[in-house]
C-alpha cells in the first residue's frame, strides 16, 4: 500500500440492536477523490465517524499507509493523518479563522519535548512499547515542559509560532479566505464558513481528507466553486479525498470513483458511468427519474 | 451598552490594566490604615483565585464549583508542615519550602480530581466538583491525627526575608499583590500560547476539538492543575495570613465567591476578574467601614429632604414607615443591612452588564450581534 491508501474492511457499527453499519469494505488509492453516496440513514456519516475515531467500530478494521487505525482516538488518528469536516459546519466560532486553523495546527507546531519530530511510525512504536509507570511520568514532565515553553516563550517557540500563523495564512488564501484572519468565524457567510472548515481540516496536514457535504445548502455557482476547490486541494495538498454528496452533479463531475450505502451495507461501487447504470442503485436509491435528469436526488 | 467593543474605540493594553491595578495596590498599601490594607488584601487573595479558576471555566469552559478544595489544599499544606502544633509532623518546614509544595500539590489533587470527571461536561461536571470541594473539607474535618478536626491548626511558620518574618497585614499585602502579578501573567502567557488555543477549541467544541489532533485528555488535566495550582498558591498566602486553618472556613461559600467574582467581572478576562473582586469581596467590607459612615455621616441635610418623600409616600399609599434617623445612624444601619444593598448592586451589575464589568474580547463578541463582515474586508 502507498501512503495515502485507505483501506477498510469488513467495518461494522452495532448500536444497542441497530446495525448502522454492516460489513463495508472500501479500497480508496492515495491521490483519488472517491464519493460516498446513498440515501439519507444509508450510514454515509456513520462511516466517517468510524474512520475518524469518533465512534469505535465494533466489526472489521481501517488502514490507513498500512497502519491499522480503528480503535485509535481521535487526535491519533488525526496525526496518524486523517482529517475531516462536518456535515453541519462546527467551527470554533468565537475564535478568529486564523485561530481555527492554528487549533488544528497544534500538533504540528513544534513544543520543546521534540517528540514531534519524530514520524509517525516512530510515534506509534515508542507509545505501543510504553508501560504506563513509564507513561504517566513521561506525560507529566511533558506537560510541565510544555507549560513552562508557554510561559517563559523561548526563541524557538516564538519562531514555531510565527512559523504557523505563516502557514495558516497561505492555507487560507488557498482556501479563498486571504485577508480574513482576524474574522471571527460565526461571523463568516455560509459559503465561506464551509471554505474555513476545508481549511482547518488542511491544517492538520492530512494524508486522507473526508468532506462531508461539502456543498450542502450552496447553489449551483456556490457548488461549481467548491468543486474547483475540492480538485485544486487534491493536487495541491496531494490528498486523497472522500466525500458525501447529494448533489448528483457535484458527485458525477468531481469523483473518480464512487461507493453507494444503502442501510449501512455496500451497494455498488465503480466508476460514476457504472454506479449510474448499476440496477441495485437505480433501485435502492436514486430513483429512475432523478437519475436520468441528473437533478437533486435527495428524496 | 458595550461602548468597549465599538471598533476604532482604542483600548488599553493588558500590561497597562495590570500596572495600573499595581500602583493602585501600592498608593492604598502606602496611604489606608490597616482595616483598609486588610480589606485590599481579601481583594487582591480573591482576585488572584479568580485567575486560577478562570483558567478553568473562562478558558478551557469546564464548570468547577469545587475550587475551595484546592484552597484548602495549600492552606492545610502549609499548617500540617509549618505548624509546631500539627500533630503528624515534627518540626517546621521553611515557609518558602512549603509554598512551592502546596503548589505542587495544590496541582497534583487537581489532576486527582479531573481524571473521574474527564468523561463529564456541562452540569453533570458541576455536581461533582460541588461534590469534591465539600469532600476535602469533610476529610479535613475528620482526619483530627493530620488536621486536628474541627480545632483546626495555628501558630503557623510565617515567611521569612532576611532576619525579618512577614508577620503584619501590610507585609502579607506586599506578598500578595507580588503573587497576583505573578499569576497574571503566567495565565495571560498561557491563554496567549498554543495551551491556551487547546483550551478555547476545548471549550468552544471539545470533539471537534480532539478530531483537530487536540488532545483533549492532556489539555483538560493540565487547565485543572493551573488552576488548582493558584488555587493552593492563594490558600498558601491566606494560611500564615489569618494565622488559623479550620475546615469551616473551606465551605461551599468560598467556590460560589470564586466563580461569582468571575462571572461578575467578566469571563475570561483578568481585569474583569479584579473587578469582581473588588466588587464582591471589597464592597461589603466597605459598607461596614467607620469611614463610610463618617462620610454618611456628612449628608444631614438630605435627611430632611427625604423625610419630606417619606411623608409624601405614607400620605398616598396608606403605609407607615418611620422617619430617618439622624444620618450618624446611617453608616450602622448600612453595616447592619449590607448584604441587602449588597445583594441589590449585585443584580443592578447584571442587568445593566449582562457581560460582566469587563467582559473578555469573545464575551463581548457573543453578546453582539454583529453583521456578517462583508465579503473581501480584513
Amino acid at each position: 500500500m502507498a501512503a495515502g491508501d485507505l483501506e477498510v474492511r469488513g467495518l461494522g457499527m452495532q448500536f444497542e440492536g441497530l446495525s448502522a453499519l454492516s460489513d463495508v469494505s472500501l479500497r480508496v488509492p492515495a491521490g483519488e477523490i472517491h464519493g460516498l453516496i446513498g440515501p439519507n440513514g444509508a450510514g454515509k456519516t456513520t462511516l466517517f465517524n468510524c474512520l475518524t475515531g469518533f465512534y469505535r467500530p465494533t466489526a472489521g478494521g481501517v488502514w490507513l499507509s498500512s497502519d491499522r487505525i480503528d480503535g485509535f482516538a481521535p487526535h491519533e488518528i488525526s496525526a496518524a493523518g486523517i482529517s475531516r469536516t462536518f456535515q453541519n459546519i462546527r467551527l470554533f466560532s468565537n475564535m478568529t479563522t486564523i485561530e481555527n486553523v492554528l487549533v488544528a495546527s497544534h500538533r504540528r507546531i513544534g513544543g520543546v519535548t521534540g517528540y514531534h519530530t519524530l514520524s509517525r511510525r516512530e510515534r506509534y512504536v515508542l507509545i505501543d512499547k510504553m508501560r504506563i509507570p513509564v507513561r504517566v511520568p513521561m506525560a507529566l514532565a511533558a506537560g510541565l515542559a510544555e507549560i513552562a515553553g508557554a510561559i517563559v516563550r523561548p526563541p524557538a517557540a516564538r519562531r514555531h509560532e510565527r512559523d504557523a500563523v505563516e502557514r495558516g495564512q497561505q492555507l487560507l488564501k488557498s482556501a479563498g479566505l486571504g485577508g480574513r484572519e482576524n474574522v471571527v468565524a460565526r461571523n463568516l457567510p455560509y459559503g465561506d464558513q464551509r471554505r474555513l472548515e476545508i481549511a482547518r481540516a488542511l491544517a492538520t496536514g492530512p494524508r486522507l481528507l473526508l468532506l462531508d457535504e461539502p456543498t450542502a445548502g450552496m447553489n449551483p455557482q456556490e457548488s461549481s466553486a467548491m468543486v474547483a476547490l475540492i480538485r485544486r486541494i487534491r493536487d495541491e495538498f496531494d490528498t486523497t479525498i472522500v466525500l458525501i454528496e447529494h448533489q448528483m452533479r457535484v458527485v458525477m463531475g468531481v469523483c473518480e470513483q464512487i461507493t453507494v450505502l444503502d442501510y449501512g451495507r455496500k451497494i455498488s461501487e465503480g466508476t460514476p458511468a457504472q454506479v449510474q447504470k448499476d440496477a441495485r442503485v437505480v433501485e435502492a436509491y436514486l430513483g429512475t427519474r432523478a437519475l436520468k435528469e441528473g437533478g437533486h436526488a435527495t428524496p | 451598552m458595550l461602548e468597549s467593543v465599538r471598533p476604532g474605540v482604542p483600548r488599553l493594553p493588558e500590561w497597562a490594566h495590570a500596572l495600573i491595578f499595581l500602583i493602585v495596590g501600592l498608593l492604598g498599601w502606602y496611604f489606608l490604615d490597616d482595616t483598609w490594607v486588610r480589606m485590599l488584601f481579601l481583594v487582591t487573595l480573591y482576585a488572584t483565585l479568580g485567575m486560577g479558576l478562570n483558567v478553568v471555566v473562562g478558558l478551557a469552559g469546564l464548570l468547577d464549583l469545587g475550587f475551595v478544595a484546592f484552597f484548602a489544599t495549600g492552606a492545610y499544606v502549609v499548617a500540617i508542615w509549618g505548624a509546631p502544633i500539627s500533630p503528624s509532623v515534627d518540626g517546621v518546614v521553611n515557609y518558602w519550602v512549603l509554598l512551592p509544595m502546596a503548589v505542587f500539590a495544590g496541582a497534583g489533587i487537581g489532576m486527582l480530581l479531573g481524571l473521574p470527571v474527564l468523561p463529564l461536561r456541562g452540569d453533570y461536571l458541576a455536581i461533582v466538583t460541588l461534590g469534591f470541594g465539600e469532600i476535602i473539607r469533610i476529610l479535613a474535618l475528620n482526619m483530627d491525627d493530620y488536621t486536628r478536626g474541627s480545632s483546626g491548626i495555628f501558630a503557623l511558620a510565617k515567611p521569612d526575608y532576611g532576619a525579618e518574618t512577614v508577620d503584619s497585614v501590610r507585609e502579607f499585602f506586599i506578598m500578595i499583590l507580588i503573587a497576583a502579578m505573578a499569576v497574571w501573567f503566567v495565565t495571560a502567557r498561557l491563554r496567549d500560547s498554543k495551551v491556551g488555543r487547546a483550551w478555547e477549541a476545548i471549550r468552544e467544541d471539545e470533539d471537534v476539538a480532539q478530531g483537530m489532533g487536540i488532545n483533549t485528555v492532556r489539555y483538560k488535566l493540565m487547565a485543572f492543575a493551573i488552576g488548582a495550582s493558584i488555587g493552593a498558591l492563594g490558600g498558601a498566602i491566606y494560611a500564615p495570613f489569618v494565622d488559623f486553618v479550620a475546615p469551616a472556613q473551606f465551605s461551599l461559600i468560598v467556590s460560589i465567591n470564586v466563580l461569582a467574582l468571575v462571572i461578575i467581572g467578566g469571563m475570561g478576562n483578568t481585569t474583569g476578574v479584579i473587578a469582581g473582586s473588588a466588587m464582591l469581596i471589597g464592597v461589603p467590607e466597605l459598607l461596614q467601614f467607620q469611614e463610610t459612615a463618617d462620610v454618611l455621616a456628612k449628608f444631614e441635610w438630605l435627611r430632611d429632604g427625604l423625610n419630606v418623600f417619606i411623608d409624601g409616600f405614607n400620605a398616598v399609599s396608606f403605609a407607615d414607615l418611620g422617619k430617618l434617623p439622624p444620618s450618624e445612624e446611617w453608616g450602622d444601619k448600612l453595616a447592619l443591612y449590607r448584604f441587602i444593598v449588597f445583594g441589590a448592586l449585585l443584580v443592578m451589575v447584571m442587568v445593566l452588564r449582562p457581560s460582566g464589568l469587563f467582559p473578555s474580547r469573545r464575551r463581548e463578541l457573543e453578546f453582539t450581534a454583529e453583521e456578517p463582515a462583508p465579503a473581501g474586508s480584513a
